[in-house]
């Protein structure tokens, strides 16, 4: 039996499905690679602007009620996700309190149990683009 | 015509790589520009140091006397006494090396008061009251 070849015209046109094919995995490819690296750096790079610092915080042994003095010393705008109490989350703010560059908020918290004298006590703050502002404090007798 | 096909698609190759390329390097220019404004604050707040020197009581309330010891100019921010937010600040400035009041009015302290002062880099300074 004599084998025939396929015709000029399907080879071409396979040629260009395979290449046409090809080109597709290969540019998903690259551009889900460099969209991740873009993204890392681009992400990072806005995290390494945010600053924030606990300026004030008074812990009574006795007491559930403390005051946060909050204040962004980053060189962008924060947007404060949760506090968390000794890895207990006190206040979910969902992205509620947005604090500008140089701005100071006071946030109360009532905390679950009232601290004994000298117990160390951890804040840590989250914000929305992943930064986490850890601080430990010591009640007060 | 013949061979019109390998150059344009040489062409669409370049054109692609190089925009991956300027993409990648325009997001780590951009992370590497931020990473040496991040180094230049962390290296401003180590060089800030601020002192309480001394706290006079006077008719018309306190006088914080503030020295800047450091070697940059420092930015205070807010006063704290006894924990409480007393005063915030906007632009009170200190040279390296000077001293200057900040007055509470209306507000006489005492004994045993706590106070707190605290600039804009997040550095703060603290004293109790011994002597007034």
């Amino acid at each position: 039996m004599k084998s025939r070849a396929i015709s000029p015209i399907i080879s071409d046109i396979l040629l260009a499905v395979i290449i046409v094919s090809m080109f597709t995995i290969i540019y998903s490819a690259s551009t889900s690679i460099t969209g991740n690296i873009s993204t890392y750096f681009w992400g990072n790079s806005e995290k390494l602007l945010e600053d924030l610092t606990i300026e004030e915080a008074f812990i009574k042994a006795g007491n559930r009620t403390v005051t946060l003095y909050i204040r962004n010393v980053g060189q962008i705008t924060t947007i404060i996700e949760n506090i968390y109490w000794n890895n207990t989350k006190m206040e979910d703010l969902n992205g509620k309190l947005t604090l500008k560059v140089g701005e100071l908020t006071a946030i109360k918290i009532k905390l679950p149990s009232a601290p004994g004298p000298y117990t160390p006590q951890t804040v840590t703050i989250t914000t929305k683009l992943g930064n986490r502002y850890v601080e430990v404090l010591v009640s007060n007798p | 015509m013949r061979g019109s096909s390998t150059a344009l698609g040489a062409m669409l190759f370049i054109i692609i790589s190089t925009t991956i390329l300027m993409m990648v390097l325009t997001s780590m220019m951009n992370y590497q520009q931020n990473l040496k404004t991040y180094m230049k604050r962390m290296s401003r707040k180590l060089e800030e140091k601020i002192e309480i020197i001394r706290v006079n009581v006077t008719d018309k309330g306190t006088e914080i006397y503030i020295l800047n010891s450091g070697s940059t100019v420092t930015n205070i921010r807010a006063i704290y006494l006894n924990h409480i937010l007393m005063k915030e600040l906007e632009e009170y400035y200190i040279p390296p090396g000077s001293i200057r009041k900040i007055v509470l009015n209306n507000i006489k302290v005492k004994r045993g008061d706590y106070i707190k002062i605290a600039t804009n880099m997040g550095n703060t300074a603290a004293t109790i009251i011994e002597d007034i």
